[in-house]
């Protein structure tokens, strides 16, 4: 299936899957492309207004605003990707592995997530950074623990699921190990939704970190955050406005583009999704469970 | 059926929202005064109103509700230039040992307590100096060897050492205030946190946690009844929540912190509103840990000295921000002024020679340090600029921003060899000396205050001329000593001043003060029985 057949009637897919490509590209390129250092203070110009030698302004030092915005995309970018990634990787195999085993470790497991969600994301993230410190690799473990609970959560129910079906039932009675149905069976069963939700959650991760910096707990100066440069900005947003909107459009911009790019990965990965939308244009009807109404191009792409 | 909001109908209704917030903006004179009620405005919330535990905003917010035996002036900061309060007269006997104070008659206070008499003066530095209270202040009054109270208006303090400084620790300031002991308070401990009774103009009558304080005039007020009636002191924490605020009239006064001098101009600008800024005696100092390598190498601590640029810093706050080149500001009593100090002790930017004095230290390569600092901007923005400064003479600074009270324990607890610090203090050079660099300050020691660099301890050593300095009351010579000091301390840096930061206050113009407020000891305004809100 091509990329051209997989974006067709999904306007919103093509919109977050060119944002977020964009902001990769700035967060990889942009700092080789911005020559500019963005820690370089001038602060007898700052303040200055966006103007063609510094089109997003200068801040409170007399950084070159612009500059901030696309090298701190890297930071963005960087702790949401890989705090998604850790905290998916650790809670898919918590949780997976959680519900293969049952019994007691399922029912401490399933506490102690439930314990951890009833705790606001951000919360739970400003939770360990105070145990912690604010050091970037901290900042990266707290959105990280954020994101934790809501994968075991997210990978335990469909593995309950799988582990009554047939083809898992025949596997452990011809004697596969654990370990063997885990990773032949379940794994690639659970992979793709979790792979979907952490493309959704990559939005909600950058905006803990965003938050995180924006309450003083993030990266270190002067190191450019779009939550610290945001905080600044707001502080002064009387009279340069310009300081506390990049930063905030650039954050705005990301978890937009995130957002519509994970649900358009949901729309694409979901099989009963799919086989709505591939009966809606006559192509297998058959293949989907029950008597679904069909749906019209248009009602589909809302869903998304 | 067509599900949702259709593009005509979202515009139609921004445009709908858009007019509304624009009517609400633009509605002519706002909300408006309230004659007789003053709204003040400011983010910061007191820790405790018992002015035994309370700095900053409670000590300021003190001044509103409780008279010392003697006072500044009102709208005044300026130490030596004091008048009497709650005493009508005193005299000093005994070689400087004993101070008599004669209180007025008839002074009631608040909430129906009654009249204050001698009992609550002693009661009230008695209260001050119990260990179970765990005054902050208590330091102040150690040098009380006990306290007399002959007859219902005579109290005579009887001193271990003869106090030239005595009659400035019993001004309405930090310790100073008097209590009175009310019907029901005779617990230390707990009974005035919140509810204190005083004597002042306005009495405590309400305190809601990160929202308001509410005080009420003391119809009983000893100078008069107040002729405002009310005295809201609202905690909103953002400053342009409180500019729109004071400009719409929906607040009477608000304070500034330190502003952008283009946000500062607008404010001018306003027909309908005052700005102040008055002097301060804030000395914002960079501390080196004597006890920390490499900070124990007067050519290292030279070399941080010589790289950091001041005029940077100032720069970042003008105009509400001056040079600060001793450790004791100019506008404190005593405190050196540029012409005072010798090029060489001035420490003007020279990185050339940073580098020089990094290279004989053995640092040729550079350095690497780390501190924490607090994320109040007056603190952790100059620390980012000194980061840059350093960066220049390849000494790599890592700054950790942490929360206000880690920054505060960490600074005490030698984890960092420098440490940006500053603070009020009385302003009178003593009160800065002995609390930053009297050896029996260190943080190290149970009395401590907060000598970070442990200066005296280890290096240099300036304890008996600032402990002359308080047994003398001849202000010229305490002038004099207090230079001397300053000089040594200067030389062996064992901190850095770079700059003071000036805090701004703005009022309405349909406030009147009933005195011209300069005061640099407040951090609010602090209105009389003259006040008025028209």
């Amino acid at each position: 299936m091509g990329l051209t057949h997989l974006f067709r009637g999904s306007r919103s897919g093509v919109v977050g899957f060119g944002l977020t490509a964009m902001l990769l590209l700035a967060a990889v390129f942009g700092p080789a492309l911005v020559p500019t250092d963005p820690n370089l203070q001038s602060i007898a110009n700052a303040y200055a207004p966006p103007s063609w030698a510094h089109p997003f302004g200068l801040d409170i030092y007399g950084r070159d605003t612009f500059a901030r915005v696309i090298h701190g995309s890297r930071v963005s970018l960087f702790i949401g990707f890989v705090a998604v990634v850790f905290g998916g990787t650790l809670g898919t195999l918590i949780g997976a592995l959680s519900a293969l085993e049952g019994g007691r470790v399922d029912r401490f497991v399933v506490r102690a997530t439930d314990i951890l969600l009833s705790f606001p994301t951000l919360i739970l993230s400003v939770i360990v950074i105070v145990a912690l410190g604010n050091r970037f690799t901290n900042v990266v473990a707290a959105v990280s623990a954020a994101m934790l609970p809501k994968f075991v959560r997210y990978a335990r129910g469909p593995t309950l699921a799988i582990r009554e079906q047939d083809f898992v039932q025949s596997a452990t009675a011809l004697g596969a190990g654990k370990a063997r149905i885990f990773f032949r069976h379940v794994l690639p069963s659970i992979l793709g939704p979790v792979m979907v939700m952490a493309a959704l959650w990559v939005g909600i991760a950058i905006r803990i970190e965003a938050s995180l910096s924006f309450l003083g707990l993030g990266v270190q100066p002067p190191t450019p955050a779009w939550g610290t440069m945001l905080k600044e900005g707001v502080e002064s947003m009387l009279f340069t406005a310009w300081l506390a909107l990049f930063p905030g459009l650039a954050i705005m911009v990301t978890i937009f583009g995130l957002n519509l790019l994970g649900d358009w990965l949901r729309d694409v990965v979901d099989p009963y999704v799919m086989s709505l939308a591939r009966r809606a244009e006559g192509e297998g009807a058959a293949e989907t469970p029950g008597a679904a109404p069909a749906f019209s191009r248009e009602e589909l792409a809302r869903m998304g | 059926m067509r599900k949702g909001i259709g593009r005509r109908e979202f515009l139609k209704g921004m445009g709908g929202a858009g007019a509304a917030a624009a009517m609400g903006w633009l509605r002519p004179g706002g909300a408006g005064a309230v004659p007789g009620v003053f709204r003040w405005a400011s983010g910061s919330e007191a820790r405790a109103l018992d002015p035994a535990r309370a700095i900053t905003t409670g000590d300021s917010l003190a001044r509103c509700w409780a008279n010392g035996l003697l006072r500044f002036k009102p709208g005044s900061g300026d130490p030596s230039d004091f008048e009497l309060d709650l005493a009508e007269k005193w005299d000093s006997s005994n070689g400087g040992k004993t101070f008599t104070f004669q209180l007025r008659k008839g002074v009631q206070a608040h909430h129906g307590a009654g009249e204050l008499t001698s009992a609550d003066v002693k009661w009230t530095f008695e209260r001050l100096r119990d260990k179970r209270l765990t005054s902050i202040f208590a330091g102040r009054y150690t040098g009380i060897d006990g306290i007399e109270t002959p007859d219902r208006y005579t109290v005579r303090f009887h001193l271990k050492e003869p106090d030239g400084l005595f009659l400035t620790k019993m001004m309405n300031f930090r310790g100073g205030y008097i209590l009175s002991r009310g019907k029901a308070a005779d617990d230390v401990a707990t009974n005035y946190m919140w509810r204190p009774i005083g004597t002042g103009p306005f009495q405590v009558v309400a305190t809601k946690p990160k929202e308001a304080y509410i005080l009420e005039r003391h119809e009983k007020y000893f100078r008069g009844t107040p002729k405002i009636r009310r005295y809201e002191y609202l905690i909103i924490a953002d400053i342009n929540t409180r500019i729109l605020g004071l400009k719409r009239g929906e607040l009477d006064a608000i304070y500034l912190a330190t502003l952008p001098k283009r946000l500062l101009d607008s404010l001018k600008a306003d027909p309908n509103i005052n700005v102040d800024v008055p002097d301060s005696d804030y000395a914002a100092s960079l501390h080196f840990n004597l006890r920390m390598k490499p900070m124990d190498d007067i050519r290292v601590r030279q070399a941080i000295a010589y790289a950091i640029n001041r005029k940077e810093i100032v720069d970042l706050f003008a105009p509400m921000a001056r040079p600060l080149y001793s450790v004791v500001s100019p506008s404190a009593v005593g405190g050196l002024k540029l012409e005072d100090i010798p090029a060489g002790l001035r420490y003007e930017h020279n990185p050339g020679k940073a580098k020089a004095l990094l290279a004989e230290a053995g640092h040729k390569s550079g350095l690497r340090l780390e501190t924490a600092v607090s994320p109040l901007p007056h603190i952790q923005r100059p620390i980012q600029v000194i980061q840059q400064h350093l960066a220049q003479v390849g000494i790599q600074l890592k700054v950790n921003v942490v929360e206000q009270t880690i920054y505060l324990r960490g600074s005490r607890q030698d984890k960092y060899p420098l440490v940006s610090y500053g603070g009020k203090r009385f302003p009178h050079a003593y009160d800065h000396l002995f609390e930053w660099y009297h050896s029996k300050s260190d943080v190290n020691l149970p009395t401590r205050q907060t000598n970070i660099s442990h200066y005296g301890s280890l290096v240099g050593n300036v304890d008996k001329l600032i402990e002359e300095i308080g047994r003398i009351s001849d202000t010229k010579r305490q002038i004099e000593l207090a230079k001397q000091a300053q000089l040594q301390i200067l030389k062996d840096l064992p901190a850095y001043p770079f700059y003071t930061p000036l805090v701004g206050f703005a009022h309405r113009k349909n406030v009147k003060f009933g005195f011209k407020f300069e005061d640099q000891t407040v951090y609010q305004y602090v209105l009389d029985e003259r006040s008025e809100v028209l």
